[in-house]
């Protein structure tokens, strides 16, 4: 009877190291993760001095500090004294045309996701369901095709478009993205799951194929596609690499990762007060987005299928 | 006048024929069911009538009409699948109203939001016809329900309402039943029929259950690898089975068999006993063919043979009987009070109902025959 306690005892006690040591490897790695992020916030609140110095914690002190640049405009010293958390995010947004950044961030991740979807989505139906000659062989470029990595083809993509005179456009920093390998062969596995007898039931109600494809899979992909679009939208928001390269001069085309470039190197040194509020307001969206969505999000990417 | 006809069908998946010269004919408003084993090709024959799948050589008619080249839906077939196929995200009111908008709305009268305020006046007749179908088919409660919310009965309804809404020519349903438990599939098979008594409109039903196809169909057809074996009503296949394999597929417990010779002097050789032949009388090895209810236990039996196994079913009992000279066991139906007094492993002696007695020639084709009903010693 004892040994029997004692037994279960030792399972339970065996089964809670692994449970701690679990979650102390995840914690670990959670720590790690979360320390740019607890920096990026921390400077963000936090007053020039206190920065370079490294001290006031989390918040700094919060005392009011003077404006360098307020009083070289000529103010009185007493004018220019600022709250460091209100002068780190209003010099964000007045240094550089923040708000025009964010927009022209949604525009362009929003539309290159959409045609994404629109292009993606019938080829991964055909893919999955339809029966045409070479149907394997196409699969297989497309897996092909997610190996080549973004770099290796971004000089030669420069040149066409620069040859069509579309750099400094918004075509040129969606155009490129429009067809996603990556989302034909997530939706197309996807396809594979939805029983068949779906499609010919859709097909003896009366559909077109393409018919079938928006008003049938596009509904009961919602979950994959939502999982899709996060990959999507965070990787084209937070991309710094291509709109580098394609947007030069224009700078009503900047998307906000270029804009955090507007507080590095100027002729005073680095602001990095405003510069870690800019990077804080420029996440914030997609932190918003992620926790909307993250059942959602979760279920796709375990592409639960039909039933 | 909607007589449906397969002419010469042949279709083959790669290098696999998997129906070979198939041709049946459906009478307008009958109850015809594709029975046969599991991958004979059913399904791709219905499937082929739909539609859905096209015919390597044949030719689909319906109403007289050459439909061969048409597309399904202009068929104005409805096909209840075995998996329902309900669209997840749609309502059942809606599920049960999309073949009504696919067919009578134009294009823009289906846009969403805008869509039901252009065409109210259609929208208003589709919702009644709905409702209508719904009413019949007791499912009004659900309408508003997502299928996921469903039972396996619930969303057989509905995807029975789905076909029924659109008033078609013909019902096609392949293995609706088979994802039912036991009791609801007895259930639904009354009320199929009861429901076809009521539409009046063909259904062509494929099953593997043998025991579905004999308790629904006005007449059923017998497939087996990519052939049509035999049509006929339940009864006439029942009894009068045309080949070994058609009686050994209806019917259970399955039909003995039992390996025998015509002998040159019209005495029928089978285990261990002879028995007089009136017809016919060439010699030649044979299969001979009982059901389990033309035996009876009797104590001046012909047979013998020792219980190995009672299966009892309540009303009837079924006694697996080992006999000498028999390669399987033989199953005999006896009634309870019979069965009562028989002990497993002793012996019992049984004999046969002559005229129930069906022959086969060694390839499978039934010979005519005909045993004598009194033994001349
Ligand atoms: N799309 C297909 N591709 C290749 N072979 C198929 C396909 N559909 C069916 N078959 C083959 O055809 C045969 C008959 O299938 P089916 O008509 O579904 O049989 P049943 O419905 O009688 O069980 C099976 O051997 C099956 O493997
Ligand atoms: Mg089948």
């Amino acid at each position: 009877m004892s040994e029997a306690i004692q037994d279960i005892r030792a399972t339970a006690f065996r089964f809670s190291t692994r449970a701690a040591l679990t979650h102390i490897v995840l914690t670990l790695g959670a720590l790690i993760v979360l320390l740019p992020f607890y920096t990026m916030i921390s400077l963000s609140l936090k007053a020039p001095h206190e920065i370079m110095q490294q001290t006031g914690g989390f918040m700094g002190a919060q005392e009011l500090f003077r404006d360098d640049f307020c009083v070289k405009l000529g103010n009185a010293v007493q004018d220019c004294m600022v709250n460091p958390i209100i002068y780190n995010y209003t010099t964000a947004f007045e240094k550089a045309p923040l708000l025009r950044y964010l927009l022209n961030g949604i525009v362009v991740t929003v539309s290159i996701f959409v045609i994404q979807v629109i292009v993606a989505l019938p080829c991964a139906y055909a893919l999955a369901k339809l029966r045409f000659w070479g149907r394997e062989a196409v699969f297989a470029l497309v897996l092909f095709c997610l190996l080549i990595p973004v770099h290796a083809i971004a000089l030669p993509l420069y040149i066409m478009l620069a040859k069509l005179g579309l750099t400094n456009t918004y075509a040129a920093l969606v155009i490129p993205w429009t067809i996603s390998v990556f989302g034909i062969f997530l939706m197309r596995q996807f396809f594979m799951t939805v029983p068949d007898d779906l499609i010919d039931a859709a097909r003896m109600d009366g559909m077109s194929e393409y018919g079938i494809i928006w008003q049938v899979m596009l509904p009961t992909a919602i979950p994959a596609l939502m999982a899709f679009g996060i990959f999507s939208i965070v990787a084209h928001w937070n991309d710094y690499f291509w709109p580098r390269i394609v947007i030069t001069g224009n700078r009503d085309l900047f998307t906000p990762p270029l804009g955090l470039r507007e507080f590095k190197g100027d002729a005073d040194g680095d602001n990095f007060g405003p510069m870690m509020a800019t990077a804080c307001i420029i996440v914030t969206p997609l932190i918003v987005c992620f926790l909307l969505a993250q059942r959602r999000f979760i279920e796709g990417i375990t592409l639960s299928g039909m039933k | 006048m909607s007589k449906i006809s397969l002419q010469s069908i042949e279709k083959s998946f790669g290098e696999t024929p998997v129906l070979k010269q198939v041709s049946l004919d459906i009478e307008e408003g009958e109850f015809v069911t594709l029975v046969g084993p599991s991958g004979c090709g059913k399904s791709t024959l219905l499937r082929i009538l739909s539609g859905l799948e096209q015919a390597d050589a044949g030719r689909v008619s319906i109403g007289g009409m050459n439909v061969t080249d048409v597309r399904p839906a202009e068929r104005n077939l409805a096909m209840v699948f075995q998996s329902y196929a309900l669209y997840p995200h749609l309502s059942v009111a809606d599920n049960m109203m999309t073949p009504l908008r696919m067919r009578d709305l134009p294009m823009w009268g289906r846009l969403p939001m805008i869509g039901p305020l252009l065409a109210r006046d259609t929208y208003r007749v589709m919702q009644g016809q709905v409702r209508e179908v719904a009413e019949t088919l007791k499912i009004t409660p659900l309408l508003d329900r997502k299928p996921g919310q469903l039972s396996g009965g619930q969303r057989q309804r509905v995807a029975l309402g789905r076909a029924m809404v659109r008033q078609p020519v013909a019902f096609l349903m392949d293995e609706p039943l088979s994802n039912l438990d036991a009791a609801l599939r007895v259930h639904m098979r009354a009320e199929l029929s009861e429901l076809h008594r009521r539409l009046k409109t063909t259904f062509v039903y494929v099953t593997h259950d043998q025991a579905e196809a004999l308790t629904m169909s006005d007449r059923m057809a017998v497939m087996m690898h990519g052939n049509i074996l035999q049509v006929g009503p339940p009864d006439e296949i029942y009894a009068n089975p045309n080949c070994l394999e058609v009686a050994r597929f209806i019917g259970s417990p399955a039909i003995n068999t039992f390996a025998a010779e015509i002998q040159s002097d019209g005495h029928l050789a089978l285990i261990g006993t002879t028995l007089s032949l009136v017809q016919p009388l060439t010699r030649a090895p044979v299969t001979v063919g009982i059901r389990p209810e033309h035996l009876f236990l009797s104590p001046t039996g012909r047979f013998q043979g020792h219980v190995r196994y009672r299966e009892n079913l309540g009303s009837d009992v079924f006694l697996h009987l080992d006999v000498e000279g028999a390669q399987q066991p033989v199953v005999l139906r006896a009634n309870p009070a019979q069965a009562a007094q028989v002990t497993l492993r002793n012996r019992v002696c049984f004999d046969l109902e002559p005229d129930k007695v069906l022959l086969f020639q060694s390839t499978g084709e039934r010979l005519p025959c005909a045993l004598a009903t009194r033994e001349v010693a």
